[in-house]
């Protein structure tokens, strides 16, 4: 099962060369080394867990506020479909901007920090805004088939998930308390 | 062999006449005396004799006397005289074991004189210069300490803080002013002397001629106020004064003297700046009396009718609201904030890692797997 999980030599060196490229024009490079060790299941969803805390209240927030000011104007039904559809839009762009952001700046979400985790590339440096737009993507691919993308955690080496393994990074621990960023906001 | 005396006064009429000599002379000296206390009991109950003091008092020639007495030369060498012969402590000895002290206290505190004394004294500034030879010279170290090894503290706030001893101390005092109004031509008789314008007169001759500074450093040098204590404190009269002037309010009124005129300020000032009030403040809190006073104190019900009124005073949570308000305590209290938050936040984030290897030991071991390398293990290396 392992010999299925690692991906062959020649196809990993070119993932490395690639990895390589992508992190040389990234914005800088992280000091935390990707060594481990390597973050568990239970942690990552604690930290998970906190950060879906923290997006749903912005977003019920933002959507209570925004529903309460439409009920007092009058509205077509047609704009609030629209409205709906919009609303949906800018909550897959906050949750997506969410992560990506936060993986691409510091490598620790909210609930990354408060676990004092960190995402960071596998080959070490910093995490560039489009593998972490692909780990992201991953993530909500890895969630689908009932979570099992995530369970790959526990059997791997060094406990990547599906996303993990797509976007080439790990999650390691990070002792130090205070925010080290990998690159600029 | 036949002596000469008997050759002389065969009859033995010589020893006869000696020895009638004798008895004479002893009963003579007795009766003289018993007239002299006679002719005194008796000059002390004629009102004539109050009479006369007062005239006397009253006089400008007693008032010249008085002065050239103290402002001249023989009273610094007879003050001198005094303290190196000893006969200052004799003097100090036989009026404390005699009680004289204590009585003239008494009757003391029963007329105006402690008052204008005090007053003439804070006036002149005698009590600073006092208090800063006493500081200097240690004696008031010493005295404290000697004062704690007796007891006596504890035995005063003991005695204060009884049920009643307020009011058994007024009943004691009103006695022995009871007392000392029994004998009233004596009283008649101090009462002219005190109250009658030659008193004031010599004090304040004394005050302006620098007798009682040069008296009070002619004491201090010769130690004699250290051995006057020593002797002092080994009898019960410094219970007996504390009551007498806890009873007539004296020390309330110096007090009030002293703030007024600013001579408590000076005391600490002086106090502060010297080297006196870290080594007596060592003293006390290593005694054992202070110690013992301390627990007394706390044990009270005093204290706990104390701290009570304290809880219910309003002033008391402005205080409290004004403190919690303070920059300081609210930064303080953040700091302890946050460091708790953090405390949790370390607990889980070790709670959770155990829990990591936990579940992909059960998970590895369910799945036939070789345990996780080293590197994925927490605390384990790269």
């Amino acid at each position: 099962m392992s010999v299925a999980l690692r991906p062959r030599s020649g196809r990993h060196a070119a993932e490395r060369a690639t990895a390589r490229r992508v992190d040389a024009a990234a914005p800088a490079a992280s000091p935390v080394a990707a060594g481990g060790p390597y973050i568990g299941l239970v942690t990552r969803v604690i930290a998970f867990a906190i950060d879906a805390a923290v997006v749903n209240a912005v977003a019920l927030a933002v959507g209570a506020a925004v529903t309460l000011a439409l009920s007092v104007i009058s509205v077509p039904e047609e704009v609030r479909v629209a409205a709906a559809a919009v609303g949906s839009a800018v909550y897959l762009l906050w949750v997506m901007g969410y992560f990506v952001t936060f993986w691409t700046t510091t490598g620790q979400t909210p609930g990354d920090r408060l676990l004092r985790i960190r995402v960071v590339p596998a080959a070490g440096g910093g995490l560039p805004p489009r593998r972490a737009l692909l780990r992201f993507a991953a993530l909500t691919l890895a969630a689908l088939p009932l979570f099992a993308g995530f369970a790959l955690i526990l059997v791997d080496d060094r406990r990547r998930g599906l996303h993990d393994m797509i976007a080439r990074t790990v999650v390691v621990d990070a002792p130090g308390d205070g925010p080290e960023p990998p690159g600029p906001t | 062999m036949v002596a000469v005396r008997t050759v002389i006064d065969p009859l033995g009429l010589g020893r006869r006449a000696l020895a009638a000599g004798e008895r004479v002379s002893t009963a003579s000296a007795a009766a003289s005396a018993r007239v002299l206390g006679d002719a005194l009991q008796r000059m002390l109950t004629s009102p004539r004799t109050a009479e006369a003091v007062e005239a006397a008092a009253r006089s400008p020639l007693a008032a010249r006397a008085a002065a050239a007495l103290i402002s001249g030369p023989v009273g610094d060498a007879a003050a001198s005289a005094a303290v190196r012969s000893g006969l200052v402590e004799r003097v100090a000895d036989e009026l404390v074991a005699a009680g004289v002290v204590e009585r003239l206290a008494r009757r003391a505190l029963a007329s105006p004189f402690p008052d204008e004394a005090v007053d003439q004294l804070l006036a002149a500034g005698i009590a600073t210069r006092v208090v800063d030879r006493l500081l200097d010279d240690g004696i008031t170290a010493r005295f404290v300490g000697r004062i704690l090894d007796d007891d006596v503290p504890t035995e005063v706030v003991d005695r204060l803080l009884a049920d009643g001893i307020v009011e058994r101390i007024a009943g004691e005092a009103l006695a022995g002013l009871d007392h000392a109004l029994d004998s009233p031509d004596a009283e008649r008789v101090v009462t002219a002397v005190v109250r009658r314008p030659l008193a004031e007169h010599a004090l304040r001759v004394g005050l302006d001629s620098g007798l009682v500074d040069r008296l009070a450093d002619t004491v201090v040098d010769a130690g004699v106020v250290d051995r006057i204590a020593e002797r002092a404190l080994a009898t019960a009269l410094p219970r007996h004064v504390v009551d007498q002037l806890l009873a007539a309010g004296v020390a309330e009124q110096v007090a009030d003297r002293m703030l007024a005129e600013g001579i408590a300020d000076h005391l600490v000032d002086r106090v502060l700046e010297g080297d006196e009030l870290p080594r007596l403040s060592a003293a006390v809190l290593d005694s054992p009396a202070a110690e013992r006073l301390i627990a007394q104190v706390l044990e009270s019900r005093l204290f706990d009718a104390a701290v009570a009124r304290v809880l219910a005073s309003e002033e008391l949570w402005l205080v409290v609201d004004e403190v919690a308000r303070s920059p300081s305590v609210t930064e303080a209290i953040g700091h302890q904030g946050a460091g708790f938050a953090d405390q949790v936040v370390g607990d889980v984030g070790q709670r959770s890692r155990r829990a990591d290897a936990w579940l992909e030991r059960r998970v590895r071991r369910a799945l036939h797997r070789p345990p996780a390398p080293a590197g994925a293990r927490p605390g384990g290396g790269p």
